[in-house]
């Protein structure tokens, strides 16, 4: 065999298997001008962090309210909470939050306090953010399943269809929870 | 769609795969033309080049099973059982199943908060689609520079003028069969002889010609002028662009120096074919080569020979003697076709689509037919017992987005994974995936979802499914939504199934949801099954429904079957509608005075006029509006008597009913004296009525209002006093003008001055 023919497998083997594991990944979005520009106001970065603060600790009755609160079908108040805070999920659900603070709620992901990281899916899901588009997508592939299956559950309040592969892959994922994520993710974003 | 370089490493695959048959082909053909073999490769080439367009083009995908990874562990069993959020996180699976919830991460300085996820993948991906932009930048430009420098050699080279040297191209030229003579150009900056063109082919020579005999012209010029009557220079663009683009792949190179090979050997069988003789060519093309000096070759050029690649080429001259230079034309279009087919083929690879078993009874209905012609983009909430939007995802809200895609999900390859997870050993992800394809339009999940539906063990799932296929409207789902209407186990499934056969809207329900109404022992799925048959508004359920009536006492039972008559509006139930106005509960007496009035059936006024002294306010005015839109003359005294009913409606319908009445010329006593009544409104349509009838006995009735504190009331007033003639009236309307509402001054404006014209 030639020094040519190695050389060219060798390229080949180099290139075809990172392309393989970017077909998995999706593409990387770096903010265009214009997406930097529409940068919230620094108030929205800490509203989001107070209502973070507000929520943590909540329990599972407290954490579905939020969330009922959150999707819109709840109104009223929910018991022993700190009334700010529930005012805050009024004035942030539908947001966009700048990229420190999409930083923040990517690692709210990863919190042991699952209302929290439930919140912080919907915020980077309902951000039109390509930034939080790109931080759930990788959280889709990340190695905690529940991260993943948070990933998954804010692609799903995007209702962005490109994002369709990439949860047709996490169908194939081995936590059943990812699965049904992606399931329920790909039938609302289609 | 492509939106990303994803379709890169599917289409490098699949190109790899297809070149691995080709090269299989080609071994087969090694006795045949090598015309036939260099055809082999660059229709293969081809459809390399074409693979990422086919792949999504091909209107059939070849199922390859999805590999899905369950592992056994004690979350995921609990999972199995409890998993009914599609966002349930570990912890609180595990908190449903009894178990302690497994820290997820642990750790006192980042238990909170921790940094963002890390972007290895995403980093090497970036690089990779770096290195192979450079790539095809690189062989872009090699390519480009390649025709910028021929062009500059032919500009920069006067056309041969050598009279021998034309004479031998156009005897050439007429050797090979070629109609127009190529330009010929000699030059020094090319070392060994070319063709190249398509729509104007150039023959390139080195200056070393002028020293050749006319033998070894007249070899090299059959030579090139059969590569152009060969049409080789698309093959070679066509090596060149797949070379290009997926440059990182071996294959592709192997495929394109098969395709430079063939090429030469097809023209050397064809040359010694025209009458060369074997020896002499082979000795000449070996001159040729060993004289030339090593000098690149521009990249849309075909030299004559390659020193790197002549091996083997003047043994298969030498042996081409008295072998067939020319492939049949059945053997050309055999090729082709086989090459084409599978190209389709391996394009068509892809993931797995539901297996539908064809002995199912579904396969001879209106698959084409479409039932939406009645869409209703409103559907109701999901009758089944999941009514929390958490718990159940598909009440989730849509959150608006500029880049919101179409509505129902159009991608056959979404809908075809979805379909395969409908087979995932985990029945809340099968549950998911049947929700998520209600918002399909297409029918491998309409046949996906009819298989779980009936197939399925789970309850869940196959309410999931019912719920689905009526979110769909597809009449291909009917006789599997009546199966499970009739035979389901569990109610909830069976109600899912009547409620999305009324939303299918088909008259082939109708049958199966009568039978489901007289015979469920599930009272929700009678109602359901009631409440769909309004939907389908077919005449033949009406015996049922009156059956129903006639025998059941169930008030939401018997309000849905009202409702349906209603819906159907067929005037032959009435006299058991009627039936219904004497039933204990107040809605089924409502229900059943509301479908009377519409049913313009006359007889059934005597009931309604028993009905209209109701304990029930609601009922009466439910039976006063009836009667009110029968417009029948029996009907007065209870309109009378609805004047002096407690509720204000009710007196108001009274009024009104009156006030519709033809030909009525006496205003009775009770509706004169309503005129005082307390409730403006009332008034109001009191006023109306006395305008209507034209009593001179109401007059007084409507002069004492024309000052009423009210303002809608001294309208209507004004507006009863232009029917009437007597002085009375005109002086009420000269009142009237100096009304502070302007309208009132208006219309009494208007009002005497028609009485002034008469």
């Amino acid at each position: 065999m030639s020094v040519s023919r190695i050389v060219v497998g060798v390229a080949a083997a180099v290139i075809v298997v990172p392309l393989m594991l970017a077909a998995r990944e999706g593409p990387s979005f770096v903010p265009s001008g214009r997406e930097q520009a529409a940068q919230p106001q620094a108030a929205d970065t800490a509203a989001i962090r107070a209502l973070v603060a507000g929520i943590r600790g909540a329990n599972a009755v407290q954490c579905e309210l939020i969330l009922q609160a959150f999707d819109g079908w709840f109104s009223g108040s929910v018991p022993d909470r700190d009334p700010a805070a529930w005012e805050l999920v009024r004035r942030v659900r539908y947001r966009v939050v700048d990229r420190e603070t999409i930083g923040w709620l990517a690692g709210q992901l990863r919190t042991a306090d699952t209302c929290v990281g439930r919140v912080a899916s919907r915020l980077l899901g309902r951000s039109e953010s390509l930034v939080a588009r790109a931080t759930l997508l990788s959280a889709l592939s990340d190695s905690s399943a529940s991260v993943r299956r948070l990933g998954a559950v804010g692609l799903g309040f995007r209702n962005d269809s490109t994002t369709s592969a990439n949860l047709v892959r996490a169908l194939a994922d081995r936590d059943a929870g990812v699965r049904t994520a992606a399931a329920w993710a790909l039938g609302e974003v289609n | 769609m492509i939106t990303t370089l994803s379709w890169l490493p599917e289409a490098a695959w699949k190109g790899a795969l297809l070149l691995a048959v080709a090269w299989v082909g080609a071994r087969l053909l090694q006795r045949q033309p090598a015309a036939l073999r260099h055809l082999l490769w660059t229709v293969a080439l081809g459809g390399v080049i074409a693979m990422p367009l086919l792949s999504m083009a091909t209107p059939v995908r070849v199922p390859i099973p999805i590999r899905q990874v369950v592992s056994a562990s004690p979350t995921n069993a609990s999972l199995d059982r409890n998993l009914t959020a599609p966002s349930l996180t570990e912890r609180e699976a595990a908190t449903r199943a009894g178990s302690a919830p497994a820290p997820i991460q642990t750790g006192p300085a980042s238990r909170d908060i921790v940094t963002l996820p890390t972007f290895t993948a995403d980093r090497i991906a970036t690089v990779a689609i770096a290195l192979w932009a450079v790539g095809l930048v690189a062989m872009a430009i090699r390519l480009l520079a390649g025709f910028i420098a021929l062009r500059s050699i032919e500009r920069t080279t006067a056309s041969e003028t050598d009279s021998d040297l034309s004479a031998a191209l156009e005897r050439a030229a007429a050797r090979v069969g070629l109609r127009a003579v190529p330009r010929l150009v000699v030059s020094d900056r090319v070392s060994m002889p070319c063709a190249t063109g398509w729509f104007k082919p150039v023959v390139l020579l080195p200056e070393a010609v002028r020293l050749w005999d006319a033998d070894r012209r007249n070899i090299v010029l059959l030579h090139e002028l059969t590569h152009i009557k060969r049409g080789d220079f698309v093959a070679h663009l066509i090596s060149e662009v797949a070379r290009a683009v997926y440059w990182f792949n071996p294959l592709v190179w192997l495929a394109s120096r098969q395709v430079r090979a063939e090429a030469e050997r097809a023209t050397d069988e064809r040359v010694v074919h025209v009458g060369a003789p074997p020896s002499e060519y082979a000795a000449h093309l070996l001159d040729i080569v060993r004289a030339s000096s090593p000098m690149r070759v521009p990249a849309p050029l075909m030299p004559l020979a390659r020193r790197t690649e002549f091996e083997g080429r003047l043994l298969a001259i030498l042996e081409s003697a008295g072998r067939h230079a020319v492939p049949t034309l059945r053997a050309v279009a055999l090729t082709v076709l086989l090459v084409g087919s599978l190209t389709g083929a391996v394009a068509s690879i892809g993931a797995a689509r539901p297996v539908v078993d064809s002995s199912m009874p579904y396969e001879d209905d209106a698959v084409g037919t479409d039932p939406r012609t009645d869409p209703r983009t409103d559907p109701r909430t999901d009758p089944g017992t999941v009514t929390d939007p958490y718990v159940n995802p598909s009440a989730e809200p849509k959150v608006e987005s500029p880049q919101a895609g179409p509505q129902a999900m159009d991608d056959r390859s979404t809908v075809a994974a979805l379909a395969g997870v409908l087979g995932d050993p985990v029945p809340a992800v099968r549950r998911a995936a049947a929700e998520a394809l209600g918002s399909s339009r297409d029918s491998v999940a309409v046949r996906a979802l009819m298989s779980v539906l009936l197939q399925d063990d789970v309850a869940q799932v196959r309410r999931a499914a019912a719920y689905s296929l009526g979110r769909i409207e597809d009449q291909l789902a009917v006789p599997a939504l009546m199966e499970a209407l009739l035979k389901d186990a569990d109610s909830e499934v069976r109600k899912n199934a009547a409620w999305a056969l009324g939303a299918i809207d088909s008259p082939r329900a109708a049958p199966a949801l009568a039978q489901a109404l007289e015979d469920d022992r599930e009272l929700s799925v009678r109602i359901e099954s009631a409440q769909a048959l309004g939907e389908i508004r077919d005449v033949s359920s009406m015996n049922a429904l009156v059956r129903v009536l006639g025998q059941d006492d169930e008030p939401a039972l018997l309000k849905s079957v009202i409702d349906a008559l209603h819906n159907i509006d067929n005037a032959s139930a009435a006299t058991a509608v009627a039936g219904a106005l004497r039933d204990r509960n107040a809605d089924v007496r409502v229900a059943a005075a509301e479908a009377l009035g519409s049913f313009e059936d006359r007889a059934v006024v005597p009931a309604l006029m028993a009905a209209a002294r109701d304990a029930d306010a609601e009922v009466r005015r439910a039976v006063i509006g009836a009667l009110q839109n029968l417009g029948d003359r029996r009907a007065i005294p209870a309109f009378t008597a609805a004047l002096t009913d407690t509720d204000p409606e009710v007196r108001r319908s009274g009024a009104d009913g009156l006030a519709d009445m033809d030909n009525l010329r006496t205003a009775p006593p009770e509706l004169i004296r309503a005129m005082d009544d307390r409730d403006a409104e009332v008034r109001q349509g009191v006023a109306h009525a006395l305008g209507h009838i034209l009593d001179p006995a109401g007059l007084n009735a409507l002069v004492a209002h024309v000052g009423d504190a009210n303002v809608e009331v001294r309208r209507s007033v004004v507006e009863a006093l232009q029917g009437f003639e007597e002085e009375e009236a005109t002086a009420a309307l000269r009142t009237a003008l100096r009304d502070q509402d302007a309208e009132v001054r208006e219309s009494a404006a208007r009002a005497l001055g028609e009485r002034s014209r008469k």
